[in-house]
């Protein structure tokens, strides 16, 4: 397995970058869909930030690249005020796998960076979804006391209890998978895929 | 008039400390608290054009959550505006980490905390690009102006490659440029890293840490 060197890791500082405006575009954008919407963000941030997966793939391929990239995003959080222990767990197992599956070296199929995306923000999405299935009380209860009102919380863990969770689970891979195939369409030409 | 200054690891271990605080403290207290330091804080260092930006900020997204109680389309934008709200005490600190700080003075701060070096380095990095983003996307914009190009609803995918590629194509050089310049700076030895800026913890760090500690345990005690 090859090791991440000083310049693979600076690089993925600067995609983390960008994949973060893509992060913030999402979460802002996502929030006018209401509950569901707030559920899927992580998805629709998959979509867009695909491309930056992908080249990131092709660019680097190596052990560690997606859970630099994830660490990154939430220690950047973090700092910004905005960490959640249950998101951070979660996303950070997600990364880990995402690695096991797509970071053997910078040829591997498209169909395993997509599914590795999938499941990084699968990752991320189960950071609220997780805590909604099984502490939800204490879950509303924090929530609520950053800010949210009890019936947005209320539609918030409708949104992500039982079957809507399993629905957001799988809306969310989806947009992850498509994002990356969205990338390898707009960079394919220039790293001459077969 | 000589301006605060405070150690950065002080600003960092505020923001990364502030948020699990919502669990322990009251919410609305806790908000108010943390924007009358925060504001203070910013005060006491100069930064009164930050101040400023971030207050109408605040008010705005103030006005969208009050909003959301009268018109039913704005309702759950101002639940999501109502977490936002409780982070602008926490943006207005990290505004400074990223701007005040150099990136020296920051690696030599994170290190302070004992996170991997690896992190430190590719946070550092990362916290220093989102000003040089901007920069970039405003050449993009004047390339494609020059070319005339311009970005349309009518061709997403299109629009969004013009925007993109470049973007990830820049990354990768900037990447051989900032990695170039830290290994002559010796980013990669395996040795204890030195730094010219002296980040030593002063007294005025202790005591911003006091009067966020009080601020605390006085909503704790105040809520219990």
């Amino acid at each position: 397995m090859r090791k991440l060197k000083i310049k693979d890791i600076i690089m993925v500082a600067l995609l983390t970058a960008v994949y973060l405006v893509f992060y913030l575009i999402s979460g802002m954008s996502s929030m006018v869909f209401g509950a569901f919407g707030h559920a899927i963000s992580p998805g629709v941030c998959g979509l867009l930030g695909g491309c930056v997966l992908y080249f990131m793939s092709r660019k680097i391929g190596k052990f560690g690249q997606f859970t630099i990239l994830t660490a990154i995003i939430m220690l950047v959080f973090s700092l910004m005020g905005a960490g959640y222990l249950p998101w951070l767990i979660t996303s950070m197992i997600a990364a880990v796998i995402a690695d096991f599956i797509a970071s053997k070296d910078n040829k591997v199929g498209v169909w395993k960076v997509a599914v590795a995306s999938g499941i990084m923000h699968v990752g991320q999405a189960w950071g609220a979804i997780v805590p909604s299935w099984f502490f939800v009380e204490s879950y509303k209860k924090e929530w609520i006391e950053r800010g949210q009102t009890p019936e947005d919380m209320e539609a918030m863990a409708a949104m992500t209890q039982g079957i809507m969770g399993v629905l957001a689970t799988v809306v969310v891979f989806a947009l992850a998978f498509a994002g990356v195939y969205l990338g390898y369409l707009i960079l394919r030409k220039h790293f001459k895929e077969n | 008039m000589k301006w605060l200054n405070i150690n950065p690891i002080v600003l960092i271990l505020i923001n990364i400390l502030a948020p699990s605080m919502y669990i322990f403290v009251n919410g609305s207290y806790l908000q108010v608290f943390l924007a009358i330091f925060c504001s203070a804080l910013l005060c006491l260092m100069g930064q009164f054009k930050k101040l400023a930006y971030f207050a109408i900020l605040y008010a705005a997204m103030y006005g969208i959550y009050l909003l959301g109680f009268s018109v039913e389309f704005f309702r759950f934008m101002s639940g999501f505006f109502a977490v936002l709200l409780q982070f602008v005490p926490c943006l207005m600190l990290a505004s400074i980490v990223v701007s005040k700080y150099s990136s020296t003075q920051l690696l030599s701060a994170l290190e302070g905390i004992h996170l991997p070096r690896v992190l430190v380095v590719a946070t550092t990095v990362t916290l220093k690009y989102f000003p040089t983003f901007r920069r970039e996307f405003k050449y993009i914009l004047e390339s494609m102006r020059l070319r005339g190009i311009a970005f349309t609803w009518k061709k997403p995918i299109e629009s969004f490659r013009y925007f993109i590629v470049p973007q990830l194509f820049r990354c990768a050089a900037l990447a051989e440029e900032v990695t170039a310049a830290g290994l002559v700076k010796g980013i990669d030895a395996p040795v204890r890293r030195t730094s010219y800026f002296e980040l030593k913890f002063r007294f005025t760090d202790s005591l911003v840490l006091c009067i966020f500690a009080a601020g605390i345990i006085g909503g704790y005690i105040w809520a219990a």
